[in-house]
């Protein structure tokens, strides 16, 4: 489903005696890179523009007279390149040896310690010991801005910073300032370092000389566990990992994704977990007495905060309030119809999730030809502000907050809803429902105050959120849900690109997935034989979706696949090729 | 052809490029003018086709005056002749060589001739925009350029139609802000872009791809100097001045213990005893001589027993150094030679832009290291360190400013090496001598 | 309030950017020109500046420490440049930059309190034949000996000593 691949001209050459065929304007060190011959490099990324200042990618070429640097070496025909030989490596001892000199060798309490490559190439390429015996120079420590340190004495000033902020970012609040071993990375006097992406210098900055403050001293990097999944804080999506350690979420990384994110994220949504950490996450299930009275007399539900209804819900567990939720909707069901229920998703479910509780909604309600069925909606928060780096690149940052509003769209409209959000508030209100299923799962979010205040006022509220707030403190029966860092499931990103989610931690408590919640409802309807894992729900949906056929966890990978074609497949340049320009 | 043999040769020379220079007024167009001034580029632009020019110059074997001698005809025709991009000139006058003052005298005395050769080397390579991006610290050419500039302008020899042939021209002076490195060439480009003069990888060469990413003919000030000469009195003339390897005039620059420092302007190929004591007036006080560099501090020192080596690119190659930019510093016999290399240390540390690790650490390592000798605090081992420092920052980097320490620095090493070995055992520096004791402007 | 160029610098502004392809050609010179308009480059002139160019202020600020010679508001009124690069040192340019250095009473790369005199060591003048050799400001100080430097000193406003000796010959100042 991708772009169809350029043709790329090629050029023969060979690498330690291999011949390669070399895309003719790919360095040769991204070449030996692509065909697993590895060169130490600092200066080179693959999607920045050239500088060729670290000097450590240095290899001996037949038509050259002197070493030459890979990383701006553009393959000749017939060429011969060395990347292993005894004079390559004495000058890699070389270009090391000359690095740490001024370097405080502070790894004990470096937070890149474990995936430095300083550290990494000195073990691997560098000599035992050093001769320089004399003063090392001092740089300045500094926070850059809000979210960036810097620790100017590990810098080896191979400007990755200063060139991203540039040729991605756009707004160049990173220099080199001075001159020569004096060089140190700074920002202009009052003016910091804040563009929303800025702690991607943290990821690309080769030692531990840039850091996102979040990270800072809290866990040593050889401690964490890894987990590719897909960020949930906007419809961009980007591809990250997910590091954890002693059950904890660490860190946000981004995952180089080309058709996606490149090799970036932004700010909000590195700290994007936090809320999945919170001491107050919901975890308990509690069950309510149904609210009574309430929809009594004129038929029109009262505006205005009811009593919160937490106080009446007593602790429960997940049998129980399944039992709960199924007992009362059954009774629902049959005084007053399916006209009676309200069914409420959000844009910030996976579409397994979505494509369970679609169905679930006609389980639970039951449908009387030529009545009316379930009132639905799906709550989404507003948008923010768009940004796009000023030089182009696959990355933007995506107006839309939501994590999979395109996989609502594809999954949930006409299908599922067919009204208005203002039809579903005014059924809310008409005092008509008895039944409603709210499922959040949105940090922060503020829930307009006529479906805020037409929840209080119905029988049968069942909310499955992540956080206590207005809705849950508004619900007669709690099911806790997993946030992103603990659910499996795809998420289609603004742009129709579906990704999956991994689970990196489990939830907390007793609290159980949403998946898994869905389909033991449905199993004690006798509507599924098994609670399937996520790849199975999804296997089932994309028999049945058209978009998501083909598809499977399989083909979709660690990087995702096109599922939509309402944006053009045609890609913006990446920064290095409008750097160029 | 024509080979330098007695020193009455050298000292007969009559000077070619400095003939006006010290005359009242030399630096008006005026007087340029009443002295032939602009015949060449007039004849050259409507009588020569660009590539007739560029064959000449090559004929005429004028080799770069700015330190890498590079043959300059040859340089213009690796500028594409087919092109859509706009091509440029850019004139090197940031002379900041320690030792070197030549262009110096050029810029503020004579500045029509050097936009003459300017007027010729864009006829010949097809340009219409030159910058001469001058030191910062040298105020007075900046304004002698500049006024030069407008008069050429005035007079119809810059803009529009030049010589009333389908040829616009238009020159700018660029002042720099203080940065040695500005002098390599691409250094100079980075900064003349509006960025830190930091050095550009190479390939693409400037010739290609240089100023904006333009093909881009960069030459020193000396260098374009020569080409109204060539053309005046033709190539013949010009190749029996110098040797064959290194034909024409050249500006030697003397400094240090010679009685009489200067510019002096002699065929390439003076031997370097000559151009110290018949043109130099020897040293003061009859005081021997410990080294010599002869091409500017990047160039290897030469011993005393080297002193008949002749000042051309090929001699000074033999020898082991460099021409360079022909910055010839004398040191005496008195003189402390960790003390003056530590010197020149200082220099290219303080002057690397930083880029390369070989580059930004080496020089710092090897600065720290001499400082220590210097301080008395220095041990056997050292010379060795240095040396292999050294080695370790010869050949690694985007440009030679690496090489400008390692060269000089290891010249010393192996040549006064008992020396050193000496002063290291002594401790300093109660035996040794700074440089002066006072300020000497006259030995 | 930012600071805007007076309507003569404008224009001198305005002509310049016409002499580039590209408007970032220009900060060099109007670095220049913001030095001289404001007496120094202060993070006020950065701003200016890549206001003018078009470009971030820290780029600014990073080809502004690349560069030695701008004037920057740690600077005094008169910076005092001695030429320390070997052919001046051979003549005695360490002792001539104690000497200015005692004289006025501060160290190397300092300014004095009333912040008018800096004295720095800057590298080879292309003067090498006239050393020891000084820049001050747009005067070019040739074959400074102690007397010399009392002159020069004195030009600045630090009266000369006691044993003040023979003037130097008029030839070797330059302005
Ligand atoms: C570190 C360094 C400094 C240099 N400084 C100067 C200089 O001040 N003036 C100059 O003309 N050339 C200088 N050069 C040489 C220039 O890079 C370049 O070769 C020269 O300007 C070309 O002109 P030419 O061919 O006419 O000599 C320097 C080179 C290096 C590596
Ligand atoms: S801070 Fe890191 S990325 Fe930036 S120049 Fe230094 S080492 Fe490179
Ligand atoms: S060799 Fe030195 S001066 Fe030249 S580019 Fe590299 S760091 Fe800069
Ligand atoms: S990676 Fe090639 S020089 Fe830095």
């Amino acid at each position: 489903m991708s772009a169809p691949a350029k043709t790329v001209e090629t050029v023969k050459i060979k690498v330690n005696g291999k011949e390669l065929d070399a895309p003719k304007d790919q360095p040769v060190l991204q070449t030996c890179l692509d065909n697993g011959i590895y060169i130490p490099h600092y200066c080179y990324h693959p999607a920045l523009s050239i500088s060729g200042n670290c000097r450590m990618c240095l290899c001996t070429a037949s038509n050259a007279p002197k070493a030459v640097i890979s990383c701006a070496t553009f393959p000749a025909e017939g060429a011969e390149y060395t990347t292993e030989s005894e004079e390559v490596k004495k000058l890699r001892e070389i270009i090391l040896e000359f690095l740490l000199i001024n370097h405080p060798l502070d790894c004990p309490v470096c937070d890149q310690a474990g995936e430095c490559d300083l550290q990494e190439f000195s073990f691997r390429f560098g000599k035992d010991d050093s001769r320089f015996e004399e003063e090392k120079n001092y740089r300045h420590t500094k926070k850059l801005g809000t979210n960036v340190r810097l620790y100017g004495n590990r810098c080896i000033v191979c400007t990755r910073c200063v060139r991203f902020c540039e040729e991605i970012a756009g707004d160049a609040e990173l220099c080199v300032r001075e001159r020569g071993d004096s060089n140190i990375i700074d920002t202009f006097p009052g003016i910091p370092l804040e563009n929303p992406i800025s702690g991607c210098v943290a990821d690309i900055c080769p030692v531990g000389a840039l850091f996102v403050d979040d990270f800072v001293h809290k866990t040593r990097v050889f401690f964490l566990e890894s987990t590719t999944s897909v960020c949930n804080m906007c419809a961009t999506g980007c591809s990250i990992n997910v590091d954890t350690w002693q059950g904890e979420v660490q860190r946000l990384r981004p995952r180089h994704n080309p058709d996606v994110n490149d090799y970036w994220m932004c700010d909000r949504g590195r700290v994007g977990y936090k809320y999945s950490g919170a001491a107050e996450r919901l975890s308990r299930y509690e069950v309510g007495p149904a609210r009574a009275g309430s929809s009594a007399g004129d038929g029109k539900a009262k505006a205005g905060p009811t009593d919160p209804p937490r106080s009446t819900r007593a602790p429960s567990d997940f049998g129980k309030a399944l039992a709960a939720v199924s007992d009362r909707a059954e009774r629902v069901r049959r005084e007053h119809g399916p006209g009676a229920f309200a069914f409420v998703a959000s844009a910030w479910m996976s579409v397994e999730e979505m494509f369970l509780f679609r169905r679930l909604a006609t389980t639970l309600a039951g449908a009387v030809p030529g009545e009316a069925g379930p009132a639905t909606g799906i709550l989404a928060v507003a948008d923010g502000e768009a940004w796009t780096p000023r030089v182009g690149g696959a990355f933007k940052i995506d107006s839309d907050r939501n994590p999979n509003r395109k996989g609502a769209e594809m999954l949930l409209l006409g299908s599922f809803i067919s009204e208005p959000f203002s039809v579903l508030l005014d059924r809310l209100e008409s005092g008509a429902i008895k039944f409603a299923w709210v499922v959040g799962g949105i940090p922060d979010f503020s829930p307009m105050d006529r479906f805020r205040d037409a929840l209080g006022a119905i029988s049968n509220v069942v909310v499955t959120d992540i956080l206590p707030g207005p809705l849950s403190e508004r619900a007669t029966i709690l099911l806790p849900a997993a946030s992103f860092v603990e659910k499996d499931g795809v998420f289609v990103n603004g742009r129709g690109w579906a990704q999956r989610c991994r689970a990196a931690l489990p939830p907390p408590g007793e609290t159980r997935t949403e998946l898994d919640l869905f389909q033991e409802l449905l199993r004690r309807a006798g509507e599924r034989e098994r609670v399937l894992s996520a790849q199975g729900v999804y296997a089932e949906l994309a028999a049945e979706v058209g978009a998501f056929a083909d598809t499977s966890y399989k083909t979709l990978g660690a990087l995702g696949a096109r599922v939509t074609d309402d944006e053009p497949a045609e890609r913006e340049p990446t920064g290095r090729e409008a750097a160029k320009r | 052809m024509s080979a330098i043999s007695k020193p009455s040769d050298t000292l007969a020379f009559e000077p070619v490029l400095t003939r006006y220079i010290g005359k009242k007024d030399s630096h008006t167009l005026d007087f340029y003018l009443s002295h032939g001034g602009y015949d060449a580029a007039k004849r050259v632009v409507r009588d020569y086709k660009p590539d007739e020019v560029i064959d000449a110059v090559k004929k005429s074997g004028l080799r770069g005056r700015g330190g890498a001698g590079f043959p300059c005809g040859l340089k213009w025709s690796f500028v594409p002749k087919k092109t859509d991009k706009p091509k440029y000139l850019v004139c090197n006058a940031d002379e900041s060589e320690p030792g070197t003052f030549k262009d110096r005298v050029i810029n503020e005395e004579d500045p029509h001739q050097l936009l003459e050769g300017i007027l010729i080397t864009c006829w010949a390579v097809g340009i219409e925009t030159a910058y001469i991006y001058i030191r910062g610290e040298m105020w007075r050419g900046a304004q002698r350029l500049k006024a030069a500039i407008d008069e050429a302008y005035a007079k119809g020899y810059l803009g529009k139609k030049i010589f009333g042939k389908k040829f616009n021209l238009d020159v700018t002076v660029h002042r720099g802000a203080g940065a040695y490195i500005c002098g390599e060439e691409t250094g100079m480009l980075s900064s003349l872009e509006g960025g830190r003069g930091y050095p550009k990888l190479k390939p693409p060469f400037p010739a290609v791809e240089g100023l904006f990413r333009c093909p881009t003919v960069v030459n020193n000030v000396e260098t374009l100097a020569n080409l109204p000469h060539i053309f005046n009195r033709g190539i013949e003339w010009y190749r029996s001045i110098g040797t064959e390897e290194s034909p024409g005039p050249k500006l030697f620059c003397v400094s240090g213990h010679v009685n009489k420092p200067g510019v002096y302007e002699r065929p390439l190929g003076i031997p370097l005893r000559e151009l110290i004591y018949d043109v130099c007036g020897g040293i003061p006080g009859d005081r021997g001589i410990r080294a010599v560099i002869p091409g500017g501090s990047s160039a290897p020192f030469l011993g005393p027993d080297e002193l008949d080596t002749p000042m051309s690119y090929e001699g000074l190659k033999d020898a082991g150094s460099m021409l360079g930019s022909a910055g010839v510093i004398v040191l005496d016999d008195t003189t402390d030679l960790l003390s003056a290399l530590l010197n020149v240390g200082k220099f290219y540390h303080h002057e690397s832009c930083g880029q390369c690790t070989p580059c930004r650490e080496g020089c710092g390592w090897v600065e720290k290291i001499l400082q220590r000798m210097h301080d008395g605090r220095g041990r056997s081992e050292d010379i060795d360190l240095v040396d292999e420092i050294c080695n370790q920052m010869v050949g690694k980097t985007i440009c030679v400013l690496s090489d400008a320490l390692a060269m000089p620095a290891q010249s010393v090493l192996k040549k006064f090496r008992p020396e050193l070995e000496k002063l290291i055992a002594q401790g300093r520096p109660d035996v040794l001598c700074e440089l002066a004791r006072e300020p000497s402007p006259a030995l | 309030m930012s600071r805007e160029l007076s309507p003569e610098a404008q224009k001198e502004f305005d002509w310049l950017v016409t002499r580039y392809p590209q408007r970032e050609a220009a900060m060099l010179p109007t670095l220049r020109l913001i030095e001289r308009e404001f007496g120094c480059i202060d993070p006020e002139g950065m701003k200016l500046c890549a206001q003018l160019i078009g470009c971030s202020p820290a780029k600014v600020f990073g080809v502004v420490t690349f560069y030695t010679h701008y004037k920057r508001e740690t600077d005094g009124e008169n910076v005092v440049y001695v030429c320390g690069t070997l052919p001046c040192a051979l003549r005695g340019s360490d002792a001539l930059a104690d000497y200015l250095c005692d004289r006025v009473g501060i160290g190397l790369g300092e300014t004095t309190e009333d912040r008018k005199i800096t004295i720095k060591k800057v590298e080879c003048l292309a003067l090498c034949d006239q050393a020891p050799v000084c820049q001050v400001e747009d005067v070019d100080w040739l074959r400074v000996s102690k007397e010399k430097a009392d002159e020069m000193l004195e030009s600045l406003g630090i009266p000369k000593r006691e044993t003040a000796g023979a003037a130097a010959g008029g030839e070797e100042k330059r302005s």
